[in-house]
C-alpha cells in the first residue's frame, strides 16, 4: 500500500515538474513564438508629391510633308545622278533619260496607226463614194435629220402605196364595166319570136272551119235529103234545117275563128318582127359602148403599172437609207476616234520631257524609286525630297482613355533618352485613327533634331503634373467589396513590447501613375502604409515589422 | 471514480483509449484538410472581397477551340451590371466607389523579353481584369499592375527572369522592350514551389504581361480563363449566371465554383465521381492555379476518405456501447421517474424549513 502510494506520488511529482517547465519555456518564448507566426510587413510613410501620368507608344519618324518628283511619261532612265541623302538645290539634275519617245507616245502612235487602218479598210471594201466624202467632210445629218428623212421617205412610200391600191380599184371597177357590158351583149335576145303558136291555132282554126265546111256540106246535104226524102215531114226538114243552120253557124264559127287566128297569127308575126328589131337595136348600143369600156380598162392598167414602179422606187429609197445609216455611224465613230488618237498623239508630243528630271525644290533626298535602266512610271514618284528646313512627324495610335490624358502643346520625351542628340517631340494633333475610328486616337507629334525618315522611336507624353498630398505607392492600394483601401501600421504598446496591428482605411484614389497613386480618406498623411506582407494580412491582425 | 475504475476492464481501456486516438486523428486531419484548403489563395477570392458570406467566386475554364475576346468580356460585365440591378441587388457599402463584383482574364502563351543585357523567351500569362486580386503572387519587389490601367505596357516577372534580365530582384521601374516596344517591370514575383507546383505548369520561368502585349507579341491562344467574385444571395446563383451567361457552349468550357469547391459536401461530390474524375472530354488546358487546386482535391478526397474512417470507428462503438448499456439497463423509467420526485419532495421540504426558521428569527 505505502509502495503504491510512494510510487503514485513520484508519478505525480514528475508530472508536476514536467508541466511546470514547459509553461515555463513557453512563457518566455511566448512573444517570439507569436512573432514568427505574424506576417511580416514592409510600410510605406504616405507623402505628398507629383503625379504625372504618362502615356507611351511607339511610331515610325515619317518627313513631313515631302515632294514628290513626279515623272508624267514612262522614259527608261540611263543614269541616275544622285543618292539618297544627298542635299539638292533647285534645277540641279535628279535622272538622266533616254531620249527616245516616251512609251506612252509610242504606244498612242501605234493605236492611231490601227485606227486608221481600219477605217481604210472599211472605206475600200464597197462603199459608197458619195457616202465617205460626205462623213470625211462632216455633213452628216444628225439623228434627227435623219429621223425627218426616213419618216419623209416613209411618207412617200404610202402615198405611192396608196395610189397603188386606188390605181387597182379602178382598173378591176374598169374591167368590171366590161365584163358586164359583155354580158348584157351576150344576153340581149328578142323576146317573143315565136308565132308558131299562132299559126297552128290558125291551123287547127282552119282545120275546124274546114270540118265544119265539110259538116255544113253535109248538113245541106242531108237537108236536101231531108226535103227530098222527107218532102213534107216538117219535123224532120226542120231538123235538118236546124242541122243546117247549126252547121252554117259552125261555119261561121269558124271562119271568124279563121279570121282572128289569121289576125293573132298576122299580129304575132308583126310584134315578133319588132322586137328582133329592137333587139338588134339594144345590141348595137352595147356594142357602141364596148370599146370606151376597154379604153377605160387598158387606160386603168397603164395607171396600175405606173404607181407600182412608183412603189417599187420608193420602198427601195427607203430601204437603202435604212441600210446605210449603220455604215454612215460606223464610219462616223471611226473617223471621230481616229481624230481623238490625233489629238493626244500631238499632245504627248508636245509635253514630252526632255532628256533629264531637275529637282523642283531644294532639300534632301529622301527617296529615290527608280535606278538605271529601268522606266519611269507616271503613277508614282520617281524621287522623293524632303524640303530643307521641314520638319519630321511621329504617329502613334492610343485608346481613347489614354489620348485624354495627353493635350495637344505637351512635350514628348524619348524612352530611353540618353542614346539620342537634342530631338524633341510635341504634340502637333490628336485625331481619330483612321483604321479604328470609334475606339482609337492617333496623336501625331512634331520632332526636331536629329531624326531620320523610318526611324522607329518610343515616347512617352503626359499631362502637366499635378501635387497631392498624401501619394502611396501602387501596391498599398487593396480592394475588396467596399471598395478601396489600405492597410495602416497602428502601433500598441503592451507589457510585452510594442504590439504592432493593421487597420483598414477605406479611400478613393484621385490619380495614378506607373507607380503610385494620390488618395483621399481617412488619414492623416503621416502614417505608415503595408506596401508588401510575407503572408496575406486581413484588417484587425497583428503584424510585425522586419528586423 | 472507483465504480469507474472498476468498470474499466483491460479491454474497454483499450477500446476507449484507441477511441480517443481516433478522434484525435480526425481532428488533426480536419485542421490539416482546412489549412491546407485557406492556403490556396486564388481559391478564397470570396472570403477577400467579403467577409458576409454572400458573394461567390467563380471560374470559368475555355476550351482551346473556343476561347472568347476582350469585347465579349465587356459585353458579359455589361449585362451583369444590368442583371444585377434588374435583381435589385446593389452594393450596401457606404463607400461610393464601391464596387459589386469584380473580374479577371487570362491567357497563356510565350513570349520574348530584352533587356539591355539580355533576351530571354519564357512562359507568359497574358492578364486582363483585376487579375492580381484573383491570384495574389507574393511580390518580392514592386507592386501588382492591373488589366483595368490606362496603358497596357506592364509586367512582372518572376526571380529567374529577374536575375537573367538585370541580374537583381528590385528593378520595379526598368524598361525591357517586348516585339520591339518598350515595357515597364512593375515588380518581382516569386514562384510557388513545390511538387504539385512544378506538376502543374510552374516548372519553368513564368511572367505576367497584359493581354494585349501577349495575343499581339507573343504567341498566345484566346483568352482561355475568366473569373469574377460576384453576389451569390442563394446558393448557386453565381454559378449559374455564369454559365448560362457567358456565351459558350456547355461542351467548351468547364464552370467552377471556388468557393465551395473545398466543402465536405463537394468533396464528397467529388468522391462520388471517383472512376471518372480524371476523364477529360473536353480540349481545355488549365492553367497552373487551377492544376495546383485540383491537385489539393485530390489529396483532401483522400484526407476526407481517411476521416470518414477515423470518426466512423467511435461513432459505432459509441452505438454498440449504448445499445448494450440499454440492454442491460437496470432502472426504468418509473423508478428514475419515483426518484426524481423523491428528491424533488426532497427539495421543497428544505425550502419549507428555511422558511420556517427565518419567520421565527423574525419573530424573535
Amino acid at each position: 500500500m505505502n509502495e503504491e502510494n510512494r510510487k503514485k506520488r513520484e508519478w505525480v511529482k514528475s508530472a508536476a515538474i514536467v508541466f511546470l517547465s514547459v509553461m515555463l519555456v513557453l512563457t518566455f518564448f511566448s512573444n517570439t513564438i507569436m512573432n514568427y507566426s505574424l506576417p511580416e510587413v514592409a510600410t510605406q510613410m504616405i507623402m505628398s508629391g507629383s503625379i504625372t501620368s504618362k502615356i507611351r507608344g511607339t511610331g515610325t519618324v515619317e518627313s513631313g510633308d515631302p515632294y514628290n518628283v513626279e515623272v508624267s511619261e514612262s522614259r527608261k532612265v540611263t543614269s541616275v545622278a544622285v543618292r539618297v541623302g544627298d542635299e539638292v538645290e533647285v534645277g540641279d539634275v535628279l535622272f538622266y533619260l533616254e531620249d527616245k519617245d516616251s512609251d506612252e507616245l509610242v504606244a498612242a502612235e501605234k493605236n492611231l496607226a490601227e485606227l486608221k487602218k481600219a477605217y481604210d479598210i472599211n472605206i475600200l471594201t464597197g462603199l459608197d463614194a458619195a457616202l465617205v466624202s460626205k462623213v470625211e467632210s462632216g455633213n452628216v445629218a444628225t439623228v434627227e435629220e435623219h429621223k425627218r428623212i426616213i419618216n419623209n421617205l416613209k411618207a412617200k412610200m404610202d402615198a405611192a402605196q396608196k395610189e397603188v391600191d386606188n390605181a387597182q380599184k379602178a382598173l378591176d371597177d374598169a374591167n368590171a364595166w366590161v365584163n358586164a357590158l359583155n354580158f348584157q351583149i351576150s344576153i340581149t335576145q328578142p323576146a317573143n319570136t315565136d308565132v308558131s303558136k299562132q299559126e297552128i291555132a290558125l291551123n287547127t282554126a282552119k282545120a275546124k272551119l274546114d270540118k265544119a265546111n265539110l259538116k255544113l256540106a253535109d248538113a245541106q246535104e242531108a237537108y236536101d235529103r231531108a226535103v227530098e226524102v222527107s218532102g213534107n215531114d216538117p219535123a224532120a226538114i226542120l231538123a235538118a234545117e236546124q242541122e243546117l243552120e247549126k252547121a252554117r253557124e259552125e261555119v261561121e264559127n269558124c271562119t271568124a275563128n279563121v279570121a282572128t287566128c289569121q289576125t293573132a297569127l298576122d299580129t304575132a308575126k308583126f310584134n315578133a318582127e319588132n322586137a328582133v328589131l329592137a333587139s338588134e337595136q339594144a345590141k348595137a348600143n352595147l356594142n357602141a359602148q364596148l370599146p370606151d369600156a376597154q379604153l377605160k380598162a387598158y387606160v386603168a392598167q397603164k395607171t396600175l403599172d405606173e404607181k407600182t414602179k412608183v412603189l417599187t422606187e420608193c420602198e427601195a429609197a427607203y430601204n437603202d437609207y435604212i441600210a446605210m445609216i449603220p455604215t454612215e455611224f460606223d464610219l462616223v465613230s471611226q473617223l471621230e476616234a481616229i481624230r481623238e488618237q490625233e489629238a493626244l498623239v500631238e499632245e504627248l508630243r508636245q509635253s514630252s520631257v526632255g532628256a533629264t528630271i531637275n529637282a523642283g525644290i531644294s532639300g534632301t533626298i529622301t527617296a529615290l524609286n527608280v535606278i538605271a535602266g529601268q522606266s519611269t512610271n507616271p503613277g508614282s514618284p520617281a524621287a522623293v525630297i524632303q524640303p530643307a528646313g521641314q520638319g519630321y512627324t511621329l504617329s502613334i495610335s492610343v485608346t481613347k482613355e489614354q489620348a485624354q490624358r495627353v493635350s495637344v502643346g505637351d512635350p514628348g520625351e524619348l524612352v530611353n533618352s540618353w542614346w539620342y542628340n537634342d530631338v524633341q517631340a510635341v504634340v502637333a494633333s490628336i485625331r481619330p485613327d483612321r483604321n479604328d475610328p470609334t475606339k482609337m486616337k492617333t496623336i501625331t507629334f512634331n520632332l526636331t533634331g536629329e531624326v531620320t525618315d523610318g526611324q522607329s522611336l518610343s515616347l512617352s507624353v503626359g499631362s502637366k503634373s499635378a501635387n497631392y498630398d498624401m501619394i502611396v505607392p501602387n501596391s498599398a492600394i487593396r480592394e475588396d467589396n467596399n471598395g478601396k483601401f489600405i492597410l495602416i501600421v497602428e502601433q500598441q504598446s503592451s507589457p510585452l513590447g510594442n504590439r504592432y496591428k493593421a487597420t483598414r482605411v477605406d479611400v478613393q484614389v484621385l490619380a495614378s501613375d506607373d507607380t503610385k497613386s494620390a488618395i483621399t480618406g481617412g488619414v492623416y498623411g503621416w502614417e505608415s502604409v503595408i506596401t508588401t506582407a510575407t503572408k496575406p494580412v486581413e484588417a484587425g491582425q497583428l503584424v510585425r515589422l522586419p528586423d | 471514480m472507483k465504480r469507474l475504475l472498476g468498470w474499466m476492464t483491460k479491454k474497454r481501456m483499450i477500446l476507449v483509449i484507441s477511441c480517443a486516438i481516433s478522434v484525435l486523428v480526425f481532428l488533426v486531419l480536419s485542421g490539416i484538410s482546412s489549412y491546407l484548403a485557406e492556403k490556396q489563395d486564388s481559391q478564397m477570392m470570396a472570403a477577400r472581397w467579403s467577409d458576409k458570406g454572400d458573394v461567390a467566386q467563380i471560374s470559368c475554364f475555355l476550351s482551346q477551340n473556343k476561347g472568347l475576346d476582350e469585347y465579349a468580356i465587356l459585353n458579359f460585365e455589361h449585362k451583369l451590371d444590368s442583371d444585377l440591378v434588374e435583381a435589385s441587388i446593389v452594393s450596401e457599402s457606404e463607400n461610393e466607389n464601391a464596387r459589386l463584383w469584380a473580374d479577371a482574364y487570362s491567357a497563356t502563351g510565350k513570349i520574348t523579353m530584352q533587356s539591355n543585357q539580355a533576351s530571354v523567351t519564357v512562359n507568359a500569362v497574358g492578364i486582363g481584369g483585376d487579375f492580381f486580386l484573383f491570384h495574389p503572387v507574393t511580390m518580392k519587389s514592386g507592386s501588382y499592375f492591373s488589366g483595368n490601367d490606362v496603358m497596357k505596357d506592364y509586367c512582372i516577372v518572376d526571380e529567374e527572369t529577374a536575375w537573367q534580365l538585370f541580374g537583381s530582384n528590385d528593378i520595379a521601374g526598368q524598361y525591357i522592350t517586348i516585339g520591339g516596344i518598350p515595357h515597364i517591370i512593375t515588380g518581382v514575383y516569386g514562384r510557388e514551389e513545390g511538387r504539385l507546383a512544378k506538376a502543374a505548369g510552374l516548372d519553368s520561368s513564368q511572367v505576367f504581361v497584359s493581354y494585349e502585349t501577349l495575343s499581339k507579341y507573343g504567341m498566345a491562344n484566346k483568352i482561355d480563363c475568366v473569373e469574377i467574385v460576384m453576389p451569390n444571395p442563394v446558393k448557386n446563383y453565381a454559378f449559374n449566371y455564369v454559365k448560362e451567361n457567358i456565351g459558350i457552349d456547355e461542351g467548351e468550357m468547364e464552370v467552377v465554383e471556388n468557393t465551395t469547391r473545398y466543402t465536405t459536401f463537394s468533396l464528397l461530390e467529388e468522391l462520388g465521381e471517383f472512376g471518372t474524375r480524371s476523364m477529360n472530354g473536353k480540349a481545355i488546358i488549365y492553367p497552373y492555379w487551377e492544376n495546383i487546386a485540383r491537385g489539393y482535391e485530390d489529396i483532401l478526397i483522400l484526407m476526407l476518405v481517411f476521416r470518414i474512417m477515423f470518426i466512423l470507428y467511435p461513432c459505432v462503438l459509441l452505438f454498440i456501447s449504448l445499445v448494450i448499456a440499454w440492454k442491460h439497463k437496470t432502472w426504468t423509467t418509473k423508478s428514475v421517474f419515483l426518484l426524481l420526485k423523491d428528491k424533488w419532495d426532497l427539495l421543497l421540504e428544505k425550502l419549507r424549513e428555511k422558511k420556517r426558521r427565518k419567520k421565527s428569527e423574525k419573530m424573535v
